[in-house]
């Protein structure tokens, strides 16, 4: 169900928001125990909101796009009154006194519950989280990716129209592509971090995550703008993407970078690339070739400023004022951040900390920092000759849970996506295709700072000449009685 | 072996602004524990620091007031470290480039200027209050993002009255320009002092660190101490080690209260939350022009106005009395008289009612009508302290000197005749005194003026009485 779709069946009555969210929370009860996406359901709070759409409705007021959309949010955006645990055992109780801006801007839509994360959003596949793992819907034994697998694992199966989720070296775009759903990234600063668990802050920032372009379009025009209570928030009033997903490919200049296709890729993931790279050149685009040499070294540099930033922004977990607390310890930060932390954060914690002690300031730290100035100066010398690039979005479809894989290894994941962090610019994953096993393969687009109306052009061009996004993982076969 | 001391300062200043330094929430003193509060300031998940463009501005003016070099460009920094008053486990500051840098106050050291430079101005934030009680340690947040501007001296004090002298004047600037109200009681002045000693030619030994004095008096105190103990450690060949020191002033001694060898690594980096600041040229000179008139030239002109110098430096102890002393000598130019009265008898009057002298709420047009009155022979000076006490008694009527000096039958209204049958009157009936004067007894004098003017009762004006009796002895 697409948001235009639910909007007008709620203005004309068809369907009342009460019957619409029951219909959404009895899917969740339904197959959420297999999937493991919510961390919480808001059932109560969801029908007492649908129930005021109702009134609203009945009263004939106006209603917006967004209004009585069923929907969730990652559990790192915080919620006034609703947990909202970082998928740590350190907040399992934390109840935030106010909401992020992101949370207040989408009020008016029906939250469901609060969605399942890799731990603090470190990870790229959603096994680090203190509570479950979730499960890919379209291979139960697979991962969703991660870190944002909660929110892509629900829209992906049909239990939320759209969620948000968050992104720092690619926690949108990665799972997005896993689970062949729409995953955007906004250029940095466009969104607001208020109320958001500061993972990287300087490369951080919340995305939409829907089954369509077009839907991905609505979410972030009602979620971005200029917010006075994040300075590093882009001063931007509103923006409407309608002309942008009216526009087609014509004449559109998309850049394919040999870096971005390295040798590690999958053949299938590659074949589907390609064939989604003719598509669009036969649908009017212009394949351009550019250069982007210092891709290679995003990884490492990566590393070493999001686990910096990381170990500084963790450092307020430490018991005193929230979160878990050990009790009659010697020291009683030590002992609860230990017992509270999982593995995952506690080698990115003392990473970080590595990094930014002494000598290695100068070392790693400031090094990385002079490379991630060479890697925008890649992107900036790409984009003054096309208007999108283009690159799969993962190098791999999603793998089996429970392989024990070297960190590093496991970072690779987010090869492709990362450089797009350390740029600050916007990307998106739309689904390209099926491998031989009927995974998802997700198509990474890439635009210059606030080119995402290019980007829509080009994904929802996608999306209308092909019916990838129309297909429905095995998980809900026996949910489609419920009229999904 | 000869040694030379040089201190240096580290100066914490609390910015007199309404609200925190990222945050929206009051500043004020004394508050009920954790009452000032919001995610901000008690370092919440997901909360983002916010730029008070107020503390900018304060921080501006002291920089343009110590002559430093305002930057353009400046930038936040985290000072990484855990404490439990430390709400985000890392203090926003400024480590790499601080608002201003350079600079200098001069002190007077027997009538020639000694030069002290600065080495940096620089805001950041506090950190709240800990409360260590045995057993337990209390947390009050209420401090935390408090506006903090740092100063940072270069080490070219000598000796610990040149300290003293130099905090005086700062001190004086600060509260002048309305940048802070510099109580070292309060907390909202702390001082770090920083000693080392060299020997001539040679590069300075290591430095001890002063922490948590509460007094000029006992910095003064304190560094005389350190010195002491630093010349009679070297004399004996002992070293100095990196130390943090408080001080006892009950004892008269110095305690140890970290070892300061090991150092913290603080992990400096970035504030990726808050923006690089950029200043215009054009938004500093409009902060210059701003600034109060040099505290220097002002005590200059008081002093060109008559004012003995004990009376200036209490006029320009608070704002508010200099803003009231110039509202009165705008209506009345006898400056000198305004003061007598401001601290004497108006002082004293408002001591008696509990008033702070600084809370004055009569008018100054009315002080000046008042010391008009009495200048012209109207009212005499007991009368005038009967207006005054009036005056203040019906502070919310805001009572016209006029009005009452008519109601209470003040006025002076005895003419020169009606004095000279009184002077008569009492020169009749005083033959004694009168001799005694003609004997050449001044004292007399002041006898028979007592008479008379108490037969006057207060409505004669003392100078004509004083001729009128003399004219009449000298015949």
């Amino acid at each position: 169900m697409y948001i235009k779709k639910i909007n007008k069946m709620l203005k004309s009555k068809e369907i009342s928001c009460k019957e619409l969210t029951e219909n959404y929370l009895k899917n969740i009860e339904d197959l959420d125990s297999s999937l493991c996406a919510f961390i919480t359901i808001t059932k109560n709070q969801a029908i007492q909101k649908a129930i005021e759409i109702d009134k609203k409705i009945a009263r004939g007021q106006e209603m917006g796009l967004l209004e009585g959309i069923p929907m969730t949010l990652k559990d790192n955006i915080s919620t006034k009154g609703i947990l909202t645990t970082a998928a740590s055992k350190i907040l399992e109780n934390y109840i935030p006194p106010y909401s992020a801006t992101v949370a207040n801007r989408l009020s008016d839509s029906v939250l469901l519950g609060k969605v399942n994360l890799d731990e603090f959003a470190m990870g790229t596949s959603t096994e680090t989280s203190y509570f479950a793992k979730t499960k890919n819907p379209w291979d139960l034994a697979r991962v969703p990716g991660g870190s944002s697998g909660g929110s892509v694992a629900a829209v992906a199966a049909g239990l939320s129209v759209f969620s948000l989720g968050s992104d720092t070296g690619g926690s949108i775009r990665q799972p997005a592509a896993f689970c062949g759903v729409v995953g955007l990234k906004p250029t940095y600063g466009l969104v607001s971090r208020y109320g958001v668990y500061s993972l990287a802050s300087s490369l951080d920032q919340v995305g939409p995550v829907t089954r369509t372009v077009e839907d991905s379009a609505h979410v972030l025009s009602a979620i971005l703008g200029h917010d006075s209570m994040d300075s590093t928030s882009a001063p931007i009033g509103k923006i409407g993407y309608n002309r942008a997903l009216l526009q087609d490919v014509r004449g559109m200049r998309i850049g394919i970078a040999s870096e971005l296709l390295p040798m590690e890729t999958d053949p299938e993931v590659k074949q589907a690339f390609n064939r989604s790279v003719k598509l669009l050149e036969s649908l009017g685009a212009e394949i351009i070739e550019v250069k982007l040499p210092h891709m290679e070294l995003g990884l490492t540099v990566y590393s070493i400023i999001a686990y910096c930033e990381a170990a500084s922004n963790l450092a307020r977990y430490d018991g005193v004022r929230f979160g878990s607390t050990a009790e009659g310890s010697l020291d009683m930060v030590t002992e609860t951040r230990t017992k509270g932390f999982g593995q995952e954060v506690k080698r990115r914690i003392m990473l970080g900390t590595f990094f930014l002690q002494g000598e290695n300031y100068k070392k790693y730290y400031e090094q990385a920092k002079k490379v991630q100035g060479l890697i925008i100066s890649d992107f900036q010398k790409a984009f003054a000759n096309c208007d999108c690039i283009l690159s799969p979005t993962t190098l791999d479809t999603a793998f089996e849970s429970g392989k024990e894989t070297e960190p590093h290894l496991m970072a690779l994941n987010d090869l492709l996506t990362i450089p797009v962090n350390l740029a600050g610019l916007p990307a998106m994953s739309i689904l390209c295709g099926f491998n031989s096993k009927g995974l998802p393969i997700g198509l990474q687009i890439i635009a210059n700072k606030y080119g995402e109306d290019k980007m829509f052009t080009t994904g929802n061009s996608f999306q209308i000449h092909t019916d990838f996004h129309l297909q429905r993982p095995r998980i809900i076969e026996g949910g489609k009685k419920n009229g999904l | 072996m000869d040694y030379k001391p040089a201190i240096g300062l580290e100066i914490h200043v609390e910015l007199l602004t309404k609200t925190k330094i990222f945050c929206g929430c009051k500043t004020q003193f004394g508050a009920q524990p954790n009452s000032q509060l919001c995610p901000v300031c008690l370092g919440l998940p997901g909360a983002l620091p916010v730029l008070n463009e107020k503390v900018v501005e304060l921080a501006v003016m002291t920089g343009l007031l110590l002559n430093s070099q305002i930057n353009y460009s400046s930038g936040f920094d985290r000072k990484n470290y855990f404490y439990p008053d430390l709400v985000k486990g890392y203090q926003i500051t400024q480590y790499y480039s601080p608002l201003a840098q350079g600079g200098y106050l001069d002190i007077d050291q027997e009538g020639t200027a000694k030069r002290i430079r600065i080495n940096r101005v620089h805001m950041e934030e506090d950190a709240g209050k800990s409360i260590h009680l045995s057993g337990e340690t209390l947390l009050d947040y209420n401090r935390s993002g408090v506006p903090l501007m740092e100063i940072v001296t270069e080490p070219d004090f000598q000796n610990g009255e040149e300290v003293v002298k130099f905090l005086y004047k700062l001190r004086e600037k600060l509260v002048h320009a309305n940048i802070s109200d510099c109580k070292l009681e309060e907390g909202s002045l702390r001082v770090d002092v920083n000693i080392s000693l060299a020997s001539e030619g040679e590069p300075l030994g290591k430095k001890t660190e002063i922490k948590n004095i509460n007094s000029f008096k006992n910095i003064e105190k304190a560094i005389i101490c350190e010195i002491k103990r630093q010349k009679s450690l070297l004399k004996y060949g002992d070293e100095i080690r990196e130390q943090t020191l408080g001080f006892n002033d009950k004892e008269n001694s110095l305690i140890i209260m970290r070892d300061k060898e090991i150092t913290n690594d603080y992990m400096y980096f970035p504030e990726y939350d808050l923006p690089q600041l950029q200043l215009e040229p054009d938004y500093i000179e409009i902060v210059r022009s701003n600034l109060p008139r040099d505290i220097d030239e002002t005590k200059e002109e008081l002093f060109q106005l008559g004012i003995p110098e004990n009376q200036v430096d209490q006029i320009l102890k608070s704002k508010k009395m200099l803003q009231y002393f110039y509202k009165v000598y705008a209506n009345y130019k006898d400056a000198k008289k305004i003061v007598n009265l401001l601290f004497g008898d108006f002082a004293k009057l408002s001591n008696e009612k509990r008033i702070s002298i600084e809370d004055i709420a009569l008018p100054p047009q009315y002080i000046a009508e008042l010391l008009t009155l009495t200048n012209q022979g109207k009212i005499s000076n007991v009368a005038m302290k009967k207006v005054l006490k009036h005056m203040l008694d019906n502070q919310e009527q805001c009572p016209n000197p006029n009005d009452l000096i008519e109601k209470l039958n003040l006025e002076q209204t005895l003419g020169k005749d009606e004095i000279r049958e009184i002077v008569f009157k009492v020169l009749r009936d005083n033959e004694v005194a009168v001799n005694d004067y003609q004997k050449g007894k001044e004292k007399a004098f002041k006898y028979l003026m007592g008479l008379i003017m108490r037969d006057t009762k207060g409505k004669a004006d003392p100078q004509v009485v004083r001729s009128i009796l003399k004219d009449n002895l000298d015949k």
